[in-house]
């Protein structure tokens, strides 16, 4: 990490949030003052007004310097308009660029976060961060920034202009802000308190609904219904309370800022007008101070939930902050710069790899793997094999010892380079919701022609049944195109294999998660695809198996044995004991077949 | 069942139909107190303020210009009187409309979910749970934001205006008129612009929810992603879309920018219209400064509505399109009815026939025809063959899930539609290959089919099935939550409990879907003992995939294309040497290679 970032991460919260604005800070400075010299235009239009009272009615000036005035009134107002436009243009440049620049900023993070930190974090909490608290930013500068800016422009310019034309009558209509301020802050903290309440026990009951709804078999088989109708009751009823009571302190609140306004009004009115009557103030003053006093107070009520809502898009930003501040993983940087094809040789040296401190996975690992040969793992559940998998493509990297590709250091190749010469076919099968075209082509960043994708479609043994499909290879896959079966998931995942063309192939279970049906279908793509590849093979089956060129047996994270299918049956040790279990079985169903009387079936291939 | 019958896909046009919005009428009607209450305290409410501003008028003119203090001080003390009242009200209206809302809001949800508790399987079948969640939650609010908020905002609005027009037109008719004639106009094209506006920012809500599933398809594909090294790739593809939505938005932004200004630009014209006007009828002794200064006010005070008035109506637009779809889902028949006579209570010794059923989910597309099949009470049939090849559908056919098109089955040598579905589906037990547990504790799951069963019962049921080790292993024991949909626990554990759950509930027949996915060898153990457990001398229809199943079956049938292929016993089918004699040395060999390493 930079210096750079790490001062970044340094710095508080808010200032980050505030720095987010970047190079649109000057539109955004723009838009803000043309939003103060719009309220300005709206206080001279008062003023315009209060000269027409003053000089042009009262002093009966006749109707020429009357038009003059109504005409510099609408020009007033035609400025007041352009500004306003401008500031929203403004606010929504900087708020729109800064949400697109979180969103790809945390999207592109977030595929380049290792493994371990997507092992341990949820995709849900994820969105929610990067879609919800994303708009709560933008909000922020849309909303809320120019939201607060607008009440404090509204009193500032106001009470300055109130201050040159009467001061005494200007502080006495402002007595009552402090306590309208102190009122909205109570009631705000009050009325989101109760808020967050109602939204909480809204999520249960919308759980509470989808989870009935998922389970309404369960309730038919069971009948059920009355009792879920019944639970249902009680928690709508729990809604209900906690709407009434979110009501109660909005139908509270909303009166006693009005009554304190209101009161306020009245109260400078007054005062006004005997000063008006005594002569302290024009007619044409009192008019404006009127106009511009409600135009200061009146908002005033909204500033506490003003407050508040920036407190929430602190919270928003300090989420998303934590993503952003996560370690990515260093793709591309590499020793070795080499553009020369990968051999396949493999070696594991003493290798030696955890997740958690003092909780070893991998321990003292060796292992030599010519290039285009086949090495098959075999090993109980947690013995290890798929974390060993996991670090060729440095997914994890390693923490004792040393493997080489092509005789270096494998952390001498980047993490990209590596990870575009092995290929993984795992064993539960992930496609996008792209064309079944898209997900063959995946994994290139170039142009591949019909035929090229037909050929591995038909080396995988799925090119027949994509052509059966409504859009043939433009069908989408998924919810909104067709759902394919378990093997036909596999198979597509298979081309798209093929179509990379990895040096170095991991198959890792591949067929445990199909049918006994698919699986026969599948293995002749297998063995197509491991052609004159490196391959890591982890099976269950000593049939997969043995045609591997070497065996290796793990334990707790340790070789326990090595060596070819011949070898390894010669030797006692766990391998002959699962070869013999197998052997057993296989003779346990001819045997159960012959018991029935029915046809031996040859030993299975 | 065509298309067209898919409530997904139906359009609802939110149009003013008189009888979507007497049908709300009628929802609301029970609580009209509230309605009434409202209604008047935001009428009020309109009044006082525009009173209010009336009262400047006299102020200025009789108290300021006229020097009397004594009438300067009485006005003003009803000016004060006027905010006070309307604070009064303004607690009336939010009160009695945030309660009204709230009601109503209860009150379809719980019309709503007591519906779809009722409705045939066949509906839930081709009707996401997504989209009846948005039904009960999101729809409903917007009816009774309609019916309270909106309705308010209606009301204000025409009050607002009203009474404006009336104290302009005292002050002065001529200028009042003529507002009259600018009104219509500026709601007209406010109306108008703030759609086109509102349909600009539909623009930006549709390319939002691709940017929330580009999100979540990339972090759940995340390892794939890394895999075949597509991350620049997707950022692109992914700054594509956000460019999109920044520019959508930035035109929804500065559209609505727009706005304002305008409305804000025709009233000030007008502004300087009567300023010109007013200042020449001041001359003439036709208007008062006190009147000159509350019209200015006046106008300002009816803008609001006018400007806010597009908003409401494509809100209620959308609302009465809500109430349209609640509506219709509140009329769903449910497809499969109970007989007049059918009765309450049933009881079973278990024997089923299915004498020349026919169905199919898509009309045209038979499942089954003419089918026949008999289980002796008692026995235990399995059924094995490929997906999608009839097995389900046979079993669901059972509790009556769906009802048979032609021909019917027979429980017991009676006609299953002499039972009320309640009856049937309560002495029949299903387990289904995905348990589905309800958030709680374990034993509250248990429990699920016997309400009243007592402890002791529950800790028995939960023995026989097996489960009653694995469940004390745990930390909470019996009490331990098992999460939304048991998301806290594992297949093979919650299979125990559902074994549990149905041992309990101790139906008369039994129908199971049997799990395919694999589990470690001592749940699975578990679970198969809890299994025989469960099938003793009860009839049972299992669409078996365990050979322990297969093979301590009574019966076998192998169904391919709705059609029963072969039958008899395991040893028989065996020697058939056809589909079940494959199928079975597959899965051989497969259940026994993977009990080796799990």
């Amino acid at each position: 990490m930079s210096r750079k970032e790490q001062k970044e991460k340094n710095r508080p919260v808010i200032l980050r949030l505030f720095a987010m604005i970047g190079p649109t800070r000057f539109v955004f400075v723009g838009a803000l003052i043309a939003l103060a010299l719009s309220i300005g235009a709206e206080s001279a239009g008062n003023l315009i007004i209060r000269h027409v009272v003053d000089n042009v009615i009262i002093a009966k000036a006749g109707l020429k310097t009357f038009a003059l005035w109504a005409g510099l009134f609408m020009v007033m107002a035609m400025v007041r308009g352009i500004l306003n436009f401008l500031q929203s243009l403004g606010k929504s440049r900087t708020s729109e660029e800064i949400a697109r620049t979180i969103r790809d900023r945390v999207f592109d993070h977030l595929q380049r976060l290792s493994f371990s930190y997507h092992d341990t974090n949820k995709t849900g909490e994820l969105i929610q961060r990067s879609t919800s608290d994303v708009d709560t930013v933008r909000r922020f500068y849309a909303d809320q920034i120019p939201g607060l800016a607008n009440t404090l422009f509204l009193f500032l310019i106001n009470f300055a202009i109130l201050l040159t034309l009467e001061w005494r009558l200007a502080l006495f209509s402002v007595i009552a802000i402090p306590l309208i301020i102190l009122l909205s802050w109570f009631f705000f903290g009050k009325i989101f308190s109760a808020y967050d309440k109602f939204q909480d026990h809204e999520g249960n009951m919308t759980a509470r609904i989808q989870e009935n709804l998922n389970g309404i078999r369960v309730v038919r088989a069971f009948a059920r219904q009355d009792w879920e109708k019944e639970n249902f009751r009680r928690i709508n009823q729990k809604q209900l309370d906690l709407g009434y009571r979110l009501n109660f302190w909005d139908s509270f609140y909303w009166p006693f800022g009005h009554g304190v306004c209101g009161f306020q009004f009245a109260a400078t009115v007054f005062v006004g007008g005997v000063m008006a009557i005594r002569g302290t103030i024009s007619p044409g003053t009192f008019i404006a101070f009127s106009s511009m006093i409600n135009a200061l107070i009146w908002p005033m009520q909204e500033l506490g939930r003003s407050l508040k809502e920036v407190s929430k898009s602190y919270v928003s930003f300090a989420r998303i902050a934590e993503i952003l501040d996560e370690d990515q993983e260093d793709l591309t940087s590499a020793a070795l710069t080499r553009d020369s094809n990968v051999q396949g040789k493999l070696e594991f040296r003493d290798v030696s790899f955890h997740y958690v401190e003092g909780v070893p996975v991998l321990d003292n690992i060796s292992l030599v793997c010519e290039p285009g040969s086949k090495i098959a793992l075999l090993g109980a559940t947690g013995s290890g094999k798929t974390s060993l998998v996991n670090l060729l493509p440095r997914f994890y990297d390693y923490t004792g010892g040393e493997i080489l590709l092509d005789d270096k250091p494998l952390t001498h190749y980047s993490r990209h380079f590596l990870r575009q010469n092995i290929g993984i076919v795992e064993q539960e099968p992930f496609l996008f919701s792209m064309t079944v075209r898209e997900n063959i082509t995946y994994s290139l960043n170039r142009e591949v022609t019909q035929e090229e994708v037909e050929e591995v479609a038909r080396a995988a043994a799925i090119h027949d049944s994509i052509m059966k499909f409504p859009k043939g290879y433009d069908t989408m896959v998924g919810e909104k195109g067709v759902s394919l079966s378990g093997g036909q998931k596999q198979r597509i995942t298979i081309a798209r294999t093929l179509l990379k063309n990895p040096r170095i192939l991991i198959l890792d279970d591949s067929t445990s998660a199909v049918d006994a049906d698919t699986e026969d279908k599948i293995k002749e793509s297998l063995e197509k695809l491991m052609e004159k590849r490196t391959t890591f093979i982890i099976a269950h089956r000593i049939q997969t198996l043995k045609k591997a060129d070497r065996i290796f047996v793990l334990d707790e994270g340790r070789i326990v044995q090595e060596g070819s299918h011949e070898e390894l049956i010669g030797r006692e040790g766990f391998y002959r004991e699962v070869f013999d279990l197998q052997t057993r079985m296989e003779q346990e169903l001819q045997d159960e077949l012959s018991a029935a009387g029915a046809a031996k079936v040859l030993s299975h291939e | 069942m065509s298309d067209t019958n898919k409530l997904e896909n139906m359009n609802f046009s939110g149009d003013f139909s008189g009888r979507t919005i007497r049908r709300i009428l009628s929802l609301t009607l029970p609580h009209w107190k509230m309605l009434l209450g409202f209604s008047l305290c935001i009428a009020l409410t309109a009044i006082t303020e525009s009173t209010a501003t009336y009262l400047t008028k006299i102020i200025i003119d009789k108290g300021i210009l006229a020097k009397n203090y004594q009438v300067l001080f009485n006005l003003s003390l009803i000016h004060l009187g006027c905010f006070l009242a309307t604070s009064l009200f303004v607690f009336g209206f939010i009160y009695f409309a945030g309660r009204l809302g709230q009601l109503l809001q209860f009150d379809m949800r719980e019309k709503l979910f007591n519906h779809l508790q009722e409705l045939s399987f066949s509906f839930f079948d081709r009707t996401s749970s997504g989209w009846l969640l948005a039904r009960v939650t999101s729809d409903t609010r917007r009816i009774a934001e309609l019916a309270s908020w909106m309705l308010l905002d209606v009301i204000w609005a025409t009050f607002n205006i009203i009474a404006s027009l009336i104290y302009m037109g005292m002050i002065n008719v001529k200028l009042a008129l003529i507002m009259l004639v600018i009104v219509p106009f500026l709601a007209w094209s406010a109306v108008k612009f703030k759609s086109y506006i509102i349909k600009e920012f539909r623009k930006v809500r549709s390319i939002n929810s691709r940017i929330t599933s580009a999100y979540s398809e990339n972090i759940n594909g995340v390892k794939i992603v890394k895999a075949l090294t597509r991350e620049r790739a997707n950022a692109r593809i992914f700054g594509n879309l956000t460019t999109e939505m920044y520019q959508a938005s930035y035109r929804a932004a500065w559209l609505s920018g727009l706005f304002m200004p305008v409305v804000q630009f025709i009233t000030s014209q007008a502004m300087g219209f009567i300023i010109l006007y007013g200042g020449w009828e001041i001359n003439l002794g036709g208007m008062t400064i006190g009147g000159f200064r509350a019209f200015i006010a006046f106008v300002a005070f009816m803008i609001w509505p006018i400007q806010d008035l597009a908003r409401v109506f494509s809100e209620m637009q959308q609302a009465i399109a809500s109430a349209e779809r609640v509506f219709t889902l509140m009329d769903m028949e449910p497809e499969i009815g109970d007989e007049p006579d059918a009765s309450q209570e049933a009881s079973f010794k278990g024997k089923i026939e299915f004498r020349d059923v026919d169905f199919s989910y898509v009309e045209d597309t038979p499942v089954l025809t003419g089918f026949n099949l008999t289980v002796p009470a008692g026995q235990t049939l399995a059924i094995v063959g490929p997906t999608g090849g009839g097995k389900t559908t046979l079993a669901s056919l059972i509790s009556r899930y769906y009802d048979p098109g032609q021909g019917t089955v027979y429980l017991d040598d009676v006609d299953f539609r002499k039972y009320t579905q309640k009856a049937l589906q309560s002495r029949i037990g299903v387990v289904l290959q995905t348990p589905h547990l309800f958030s709680g504790t374990i034993e509250e799951n248990i429990r699920y089919g016997a309400p009243g069963a007592s402890q002791e019962e529950v800790l028995a049921a939960s023995r026989r099935a097996h489960a009653h080790e694995m469940i004390l292993n745990l930390p909470g024991g019996y009490e331990e939550q098992v999460g939304e949909d048991g998301t806290l626990l594992s297949v093979g554990q919650k299979q125990l409990i559902s074994l549990a759950r149905t041992i309990l509930a101790n139906p008369d027949i039994i129908i199971m879907d049997e799990a395919t996915s694999s589990i470690d060898t001592l749940t699975e153990q578990n679970i198969q003992q809890g299994m025989e457990e469960l099938l003793k001398d009860r009839t049972s229809v299992v669409i078996a995939h365990r050979l322990s199943t297969i093979r301590n079956a009574d019966r076998i049938i192998v169904i391919e294309d709705g059609k029963i292929t072969e039958e008899g016993s395991h040893g028989e089918l065996l020697r058939l040497g056809g589909h079940y004699h494959h199928l079975y040395t597959s899965q051989f060999r497969r259940e026994h290679t993977s009990s080796l390493l799990a």
